[in-house]
């Protein structure tokens, strides 16, 4: 077995109660790495063709990497994965921090969940003493915390039961079955694409782990050498906006370049932008800035939250905002009360949904409702629905989750919301296979257009860093085709490896060449002899993989587009290149350029070049 | 002999959080004076956004919200006219 990992995981039968330890053999570790490229691959193996996302039959997978317990900065990650309830594709999230740490030291690599529990459950997995054998799981009733926002039933396990325990937890949305409910550690999520429903469908309310088993490190002076190097280079002028300002910083630069989705992406640009700036969201509100467990970049700002009475933190604290929660609940909604943001931010976290679904489905009927296309659209309190309420934003938050009146359309997520409504809806409905478009207007940014198309979670700005290639010396006017699909790919790739890695994308500007660097790394932990050559094939085997199991699970070339509105010609966005003909010529050299065939499918030739051949295909047909 | 265009350079993130402002307006034909001139009026970039009149890697610039240059060739080269706008940045533009 390779340094850096366990060799197995951890597979639990929700509905028994019991647990497997399951084999990994060297070559599907060496061929899958860890993070989304491992956790892909077990999903495909433990999830059958077709699954139910909330049947019982459906597997959450949480992978760690063999980087997990390094001291390499920002290595504290793990990826969750399941089939998403929001879109039935494959969704894959990342989160950071103690959790990734202590259920690497619970001795596993990965944990499968399946099944469910009768009553609302806490699962316990204890990798401590025990002389080195397998993790035992224990289950307890949730009892009182089942209701309770996630950060604070975190809080009380580890009060009841010690604080060795890391805790991943569901909030309210989850156990309520919402779509886009959160998976949340330590105020930190895994935000997109439900993963916190397909826990709540289990009955279980957290997953707490701890451990003493390491995995042992191959080389650890080299380790420690490459740690201590990459964290000076994380405190260099590339990650100063982190350090500094935090990604809100974004808003007014994209709002500069018309990129800034406003009022459900009707316009790229805000002209009340100024007000939700960094200098007025603080100094005045402004409460700490912090990181993640073994993370030396720390890009989290910590606002205080007025008025209402969102817990954004155990203990009152604040709210971490990100440039995706502004955006969501601030331009895209039309509103600039920089208060109101941080109110509705606080109550996403409490009630744990993803901000951005939950802007953008907000968004969705704010438009709908302005174009007088709801029958009803007053919230429970008789509010109107209007861009630029932010009280409206909160209130229909709270909404969705109640399931009250409106807020049951907004829990469905854009897509089916607009479905429901009918009409010239779904057109207006700012998705990607059901999942809601971030914060980069596409018709202003062709690689990311292309990005979000072809994505196998949906629209989404960290499986394609598209707006890399957009934000570059060329003029987009300038650039071929074939040149922007290229670059797609090169991001999707580059992506792929380091969300399998797992590392931070945030030290992306610190890497000279990520391919040599992250060989070293993983040479130096595994005392596998990696080469950058080797990366860059288990990054377009592992994106490869993504795609084959979408398409087991119904993918057709249909889904690879962009909201129809998006692609009209003669909109506001000014000088904008975005039509339905361009796009399908960039996915069409795109699946050229991949390898695949002319409606996007994988062929059998290249299953085999990448290595997926029998035994290590879970998608084989 | 013709005045040296007027431009406004325009400053996102660090820079106009060191700079303490968003917005500086100079007199400059080229690219390179600019950053120069840039240097002289807002001291707080030297040395952590402009090294030695070029700007640190981690930034970058865009003409007018349309065109970004990123390397000194750039730089050097793009000449500027009246009523242009230069936008300083971060490299890392998203995230």
């Amino acid at each position: 077995m390779p340094f850096g990992y366990h060799g197995c995981y951890l597979r639990v039968n929700a509905s028994t109660g019991e647990s497997d330890r399951v084999p990994l053999r060297e070559n599907e570790l060496r061929r899958f790495l860890g993070g989304v490229g491992l956790g892909t691959w077990i999903l495909a193996r433990e999830t059958p063709r077709g699954v139910a996302p909330l049947g019982g039959d459906a597997a959450l997978v949480v992978a760690l990497s063999p980087l997990v317990g390094s001291p390499l900065t920002t290595s504290a990650k793990f990826a969750v994965l399941a089939i998403s309830p929001l879109t039935g594709r494959l969704c894959d999230a990342l989160s950071s921090s103690r959790f990734a740490i202590a259920a690497k030291r619970a001795g596993m690599d990965a944990l499968v969940v399946r099944g469910a529990r009768d009553v609302p459950s806490l699962l316990f997995i204890d990798g401590q003493g025990g002389s080195g054998g397998p993790a035992r799981i224990t289950w307890k009733p949730a009892g009182d915390l089942w209701t309770l926002p996630a950060r604070r039933a975190e809080a009380l396990i580890r009060e009841r039961h010690g604080t060795d325990w890391q805790v991943l937890a569901i909030g309210p949305a989850g156990e309520a079955l919402i779509p886009f409910a959160t998976l949340s550690h330590d105020g930190r999520h895994a935000g997109r694409g439900g993963l916190g429903a397909v826990l709540g469908s289990k009955r279980i309310k957290a997953v707490a782990v701890r451990g003493d088993r390491r995995a042992e490190l191959a080389d650890p002076s080299r380790v420690v050498a490459l740690a201590r190097e990459l964290s000076a280079r994380s405190f260099g002028p590339a990650t100063a906006k982190y350090r500094e300002l935090g990604t809100v910083a974004n808003l007014l630069v994209f709002n500069r370049l018309h990129a800034l989705p406003t009022r459900n992406f009707g316009s790229g640009h805000f002209e009340a932008a100024e007000k939700l700036t960094e200098e007025e969201l603080g100094p005045a509100r402004k409460i700490a800035r912090s990181s993640c467990a073994a993370c030396t970049i720390g890009c989290e700002h910590i606002y205080a939250v007025s008025g209402g009475d969102g817990d954004g933190g155990g203990d009152g604290s604040g709210v971490r905002l990100e440039y995706e929660s502004l955006y969501a609940l601030g331009p895209l909604c039309g509103v600039d009360d920089p208060g109101a943001v941080l109110r509705a931010a606080s109550l996403c976290d409490e009630l744990g949904v993803d901000t951005i679904t939950t802007g953008g489905t907000i968004a969705l009927l704010m438009d709908c409702a302005e174009r007088g296309w709801l029958k009803e659209d007053r919230l429970p309190s008789g509010r109107r629905l209007r861009f630029g309420d932010g009280e409206a934003v909160s209130e229909a938050i709270e909404a969705a989750v109640a399931g009250e009146g409106l807020g049951a359309w907004i829990a469905l997520g854009s897509r089916r919301a607009a479905e429901r409504i009918g009409g010239e809806a779904p057109g207006r409905a700012m998705h990607v296979k059901g999942l809601e478009l971030p914060g980069y207007d596409p018709r202003r940014l062709p690689t990311m257009a292309l990005g979000f198309a072809v994505g196998t979670r949906g629209a989404d700005h960290n499986r394609s860093g598209g707006y890399e290639a957009d934000f570059s010396s060329a003029s987009v006017r300038e650039r071929t085709a074939t040149s922007i699909a290229a670059a797609a790919i090169e991001t999707e790739d580059k992506a792929a490896l380091i969300d399998s890695l797992i590392l931070c994308k945030f030290l992306r500007g610190t890497l000279v060449d990520l391919h040599e660097e992250s060989a070293a790394m993983l040479s130096a932990v595994t005392g596998w002899d990696v080469s950058a050559d080797e990366l860059r094939e288990l990054a377009r085997r592992i994106v490869t993989l993504r795609r084959c199991l979408n398409e087991r699970e119904g993918w057709s070339r249909e889904e690879d587009t962009l909201p129809a509105a998006l692609l009209e010609d003669g909109r506001e966005i000014a000088d904008h290149s975005l039509t339905a003909a361009r796009l399908d010529s960039l996915i069409a050299e795109y699946y050229r350029l991949r390898g695949w065939s002319e409606m996007g499918r994988v062929p059998e030739t290249l299953r085999l070049a990448l290595d997926l051949v029998e035994g290590l295909d879970p998608c084989a047909p | 002999m013709s005045e040296a265009p007027r431009i406004t350079l325009e400053l996102f993130g660090v820079p106009r959080l060191r700079a303490g402002v968003a917005r500086v307006p100079l007199v400059a034909g080229s690219v390179a004076e600019a950053l120069d001139e840039l240097g002289r009026v807002c001291p707080g970039l030297v040395d952590s956004v402009l090294f030695e009149g070029r700007l640190h890697p981690a930034y970058l610039l865009n003409l007018n919200g349309e065109r970004f240059l990123t390397s000194d060739q750039d730089v050097g080269a793009v000449s500027l006219r009246d009523g242009d706008s230069l936008l300083l940045m971060a490299a890392d533009v998203g995230g």
